[in-house]
């Protein structure tokens, strides 16, 4: 900014002022420039920073085509339905526990349960969200190019993770309260207050998975480099969580079937449920927020603010001081393997067959999804076979067929085992995807292509063949559902050929179509661990494929041996069944076909395919 | 002998309406350092990738010490040892897990391993990092454990595109010291580079490429005693040749535009793939067998 200085030049008559005698001065004056206070300057950028993730997070297509819309249509179909179904068995089970008498009415107890289900829910997704926010190797180098500090990155991150997870209780709990609400005839102040616990249930959740943050991160690291140990405790993890859940599942629908005898038994427990509710105090807190009393709501209410806000701001140290140590720490800490390097000389077979091992199960999202799909199947089709046998058993009480009811357990074995397996089959069809940039190596190394793919088609099969083994194995163990009925169920010895056959030519043929897709067509631009399960156009093609045909013949096979069991019907249905009853030599069939078809198109034009590949 | 022998190399991609090698022939002798200059495009990755059986190429002969790399595959690869130009290294590995594996591929022994392991560990500087995962090391890094892996079971002939790329000052002049030991040991060293004043300095001989041709074979010994400038030689040869390119492919683009207004444009781009095909039919000549894009057994 310029100021002009006018003075009277000195021993001059001052009758006129002229430019001859003044004295101009240009006094030049640095602009002022209004700087925002820091504050808002902070705030300015973390909201900057915000935008750029909620973008990052939940940016919408740009391409709005048709089959994206279908897609996103479908998603959210699919996503609504599975909405509707958890509604629909939580107002069953509601009404269950909520009796007009006070005495044994256990409704305010199913409402802390509930929350305490959904926190343990929250908790379990947030911790790995929080490591994603905490790691270094994600977005947080090229942010910090830019003029914001850890703690503004930190503060973004945390507050956009806070209002996903608000979202997240929205789309789930919402539902779920008002189906409560409805289920207890609650009055309108019930509604009122739901907004409250949507906004703080994250809170207690948020603040555990920022203290276990750092111990669980660590944990992972130390695991990673011990890819044996972890994927036993992941196969032991899963096993066991399965297990127990489809116990459970089990149980509720074995007392499902007599509604009255468990709701009395409810009753009967009523004490000891009210007991064991009481020790969730903090989940109280939430449920008190719905009670009756209006002195009870307000206390509560206080309880519930007071406490959210000194735990999100003990979060916030506990979680900026975490984010700064993984990034002073980063490369010492992380990824670190000190062990003594071995330098044992191994065959090339095995050492293709080590690296791919140490590719796949290194990369968690991998090992998670292939191994959860492995293990459920043969713990799917015991259990499913043991509810479907009970279920029978109680319809049919005295005129149960075991031939018939074994044929039964075959229709349902095939149905949840080929819907499962192609999806376990699809990984391979990444096999090619899978090596990313580093493709080049498969064409450098001086061992046969067929070998490298024999051997990655071999890591997806060997665990698949296990699974159906066991599979198997387990139709095969005597069932008996009724304790007053001697009759027990289980598939013949000839039927458990009949599909281990099927099933291995099956997995077989899958395997080798998606290998040939993926040699046809891969997606080797991709490189890291989470493309590793990235959906690429061949593993969908697999799993259509596989997901159709397994539910097909499925249905056929249930269809037959289910017309067999009542012997009922029009003759459209005896016709249909008389295919049913052909299911094991036309599935057979079908699987020889598939299988030497896939397989001779991969020896005979995977060559050509892959010697087409590049990705230097 | 020649570590590398390159005669008569054609390649022409599936579509493309350029052909990336065209005659492309020399050979690389025991001890030599050879650089591969050119500027971007001019086909210096593509004779690389034929070099080392990434790629199938239309015609031609490639021998790494005498095996040829289409009918001998196996051991012409583990003749050479190849560093590429993107530092692709399998991330989920640590250091050593990569170079074990390597080692392994090319059955070196325990003994050697170790003592191959060592040596290069020690000279790259990378000891305190070799038991990380690969995915935390920085792009140097990256860059260094790509080296040591192509050494890892001393070929005779060690190939590395655009090795200097991403490197610190320290690890190129690392890199270059140990070209220089490598080749003074009876090995061959063949590297691309936009560096001319490295390649001036460093190698014994180098070729420039251009459009897909040798359009210069210099004896850089010899080179250096006639104090010519490489950099300035380069520029106008180069300059000279994209000229003409250009203009061709200017010709090219306009007869396209012609034909695309008589017969559509899928049919247009046909046309003039099917006119770059016979063309190389005729160079190639009828005495030289042609094989089709996809038919050699490489692997």
């Amino acid at each position: 900014m310029s100021k002009i200085k006018k003075t009277l030049k000195p021993d001059q008559d001052i009758k006129k002022i002229t430019l001859e005698n003044v004295n101009v001065t240009i006094e030049t004056k640095e602009p002022e420039i209004k700087k925002p206070s820091n504050f808002k300057s902070n705030i300015k950028k973390v909201w900057t920073l915000m935008k750029l993730q909620f973008k990052s997070r939940i940016a919408m297509p740009k391409n709005r085509d048709a089959k994206t819309i279908a897609k996103y249509t479908v998603a959210l179909l699919a996503v609504l339905g599975i909405l509707g179904g958890l509604i629909f068995v939580y107002y069953s089970f509601a009404n269950q526990f909520i009796t007009d008498n006070p005495n044994t009415n256990l409704g305010h107890e199913f409402l802390i349960f509930t929350i305490l289900a959904f926190m343990i829910l929250q908790l379990f997704f947030m911790i790995p969200t929080l490591i994603r926010v905490l790691d270094v190797n994600n977005d947080r180098e090229l942010l910090l190019k830019l003029p914001v500090s850890h703690k503004q990155i930190y503060l973004s991150k945390v507050i956009v993770t806070y209002i996903m997870e608000v979202l997240f209780a929205t789309v789930i709990l919402l539902p779920i309260l008002i189906a409560y609400g409805v289920a207890s005839n609650m009055h309108w102040g019930f509604f009122f207050y739901i907004p409250v616990i949507l906004v703080f249930i994250p809170v207690i959740p948020f603040f555990l998975a920022n203290v276990v943050l750092f111990p669980i991160a660590k944990l992972i690291n130390f695991l990673r480099s011990r890819t044996l140990l972890t994927s036993i405790g992941y196969l032991v993890l899963l096993v066991t969580f399965i297990i127990l859940y489809m116990q459970i599942i089990e149980q509720i629908m074995t007392a499902a079937t007599d509604s009255a005898n468990f709701e009395a038994t409810l009753r009967d427990n009523a004490g000891l449920i009210q007991n064991i509710a009481s020790w969730f105090w903090p989940q109280r807190i939430y449920a008190d927020l719905f009670g009756t009393s209006l002195q009870t709501n307000i206390l509560s209410l206080v309880l519930i603010l007071g406490a959210s806000f000194v735990l999100l701001v003990a979060s916030y140290y506990i979680g900026a001081w975490n984010f700064k140590k993984t990034y002073q720490e980063e490369r010492i800490s992380y990824f670190s393997i000190n062990r003594k390097p071995s330098f044992k000389k191994c065959p090339s077979w095995l050492a293709t067959t080590k690296k791919d091992c140490l590719n796949i199960f290194r990369s968690s999202n991998y090992t998670f999804q292939f191994l959860l799909i492995v293990v459920i199947t043969p713990i799917l089709v015991f259990y499913v076979n043991r509810i479907a046998m009970f279920s029978a058993a109680q319809t049919f009480q005295g005129t149960q067929d075991t031939y018939a009811a074994s044929g039964m357990i075959f229709g349902i074995s095939i149905l949840v085992m080929f819907i499962l397996l192609p999806l376990a089959a699809s990984f391979a069809a990444s096999n090619i995807s899978r090596e990313g940039h580093n493709l080049y190596h498969t064409k450098l190394i001086p061992v046969h292509f067929r070998k490298q793919l024999l051997i990655k088609s071999l890591i997806v099969f060997i665990p698949i063949l296990l699974s159906i083994i066991l599979s198997v194995g387990l139709m095969m163990i005597p069932y008996q559902p009724l304790a007053m009925s001697e009759a027990t169920f289980n598939v013949s010895s000839i039927d458990a050929f009949w599909i281990f056959g099927i099933a291995t030519l099956m997995t077989m043929g899958y395997i080798a179509l998606g290998t040939y897709l993926d040699l046809k067509n891969p997606l080797c631009n991709q490189v890291g661990g989470a493309e590793l399960t990235k959906s690429t156009a061949s593993v969908n093609t697999v799993m259509v494929i596989g997901v159709v045909v397994g539910a097909l013949m499925g249905v056929l096979a249930v269809f037959g041996a289910f017309y067999n069991f009542l012997q009922l019907g029009p003759s459209w249905i005896g016709n249909l069944a008389t295919m049913g009853r052909h299911t094991r030599p036309i599935f057979a069939s079908i699987a020889i076909i598939f299988a030497v078809a896939a397989v001779t198109l991969l020896l005979v034009h995977g060559p050509k395919q892959y010697r087409k590949l590049e990705a230097v | 002998m020649a570590t590398l022998k390159v005669e008569n190399l054609f390649k022409h991609y599936r579509n493309a309406k350029y052909i990336s090698a065209r005659n492309i022939s020399f050979d690389v002798k025991e001890g030599e350092i050879f650089g591969f200059l050119g500027i971007n495009g001019a086909g210096k990755s593509t004779t690389i990738k034929c070099i080392t059986g990434i790629i199938p190429f239309t015609s031609g002969c490639i021998q790494v010490c005498g095996h040829d790399i289409v009918t001998n595959p196996y051991n012409a690869k583990k003749n050479f040892g190849f560093v590429p130009d993107n530092h692709a290294v399998y991330d989920k590995l640590t250091g050593v897990e990569y170079i074990n594996y390597l080692a392994d591929l090319y059955q070196v022994s325990s003994e050697q391993r170790k003592e191959n392991f060592d040596m290069l560990v020690d000279k790259f500087n990378m000891r305190n990092s070799v038991n990380n995962q690969i995915s935390s090391y920085s792009h140097g890094m990256k860059q260094k454990i790509s080296i040591i892996g192509a050494l890892i079971h001393s070929p005779k002939l060690w190939i590395l595109d655009e090795p200097m790329v991403g490197l610190d000052p320290q690890s190129i002049f690392e890199v270059k010291e140990y070209m220089k030991e490598y080749a003074a040991a009876g090995n061959s060293v063949f590297f691309s580079s936009h560096n001319l004043d490295t390649v001036e300095r460093l190698c014994d001989r180098a070729v420039i490429v251009h459009g897909g041709r040798v359009i210069r074979d210099i004896d850089l010994k010899e080179y250096r005693k006639t104090g010519k400038d490489l950099e300035k030689e380069f520029i106008e040869l180069t300059k000279a040749a994209t000229a003409t390119q250009n203009q061709m492919r200017q010709e090219l683009g306009q007869k396209e535009d012609l034909l695309a207004k008589e017969y559509g444009k899928g049919k247009a781009n046909k046309m003039i793939i099917k006119q770059i095909k016979d063309e190389l039919d005729n160079e190639i000549g009828q005495t030289i067998p042609r094989k089709e894009e996809g038919d050699d057994e490489q692997d």
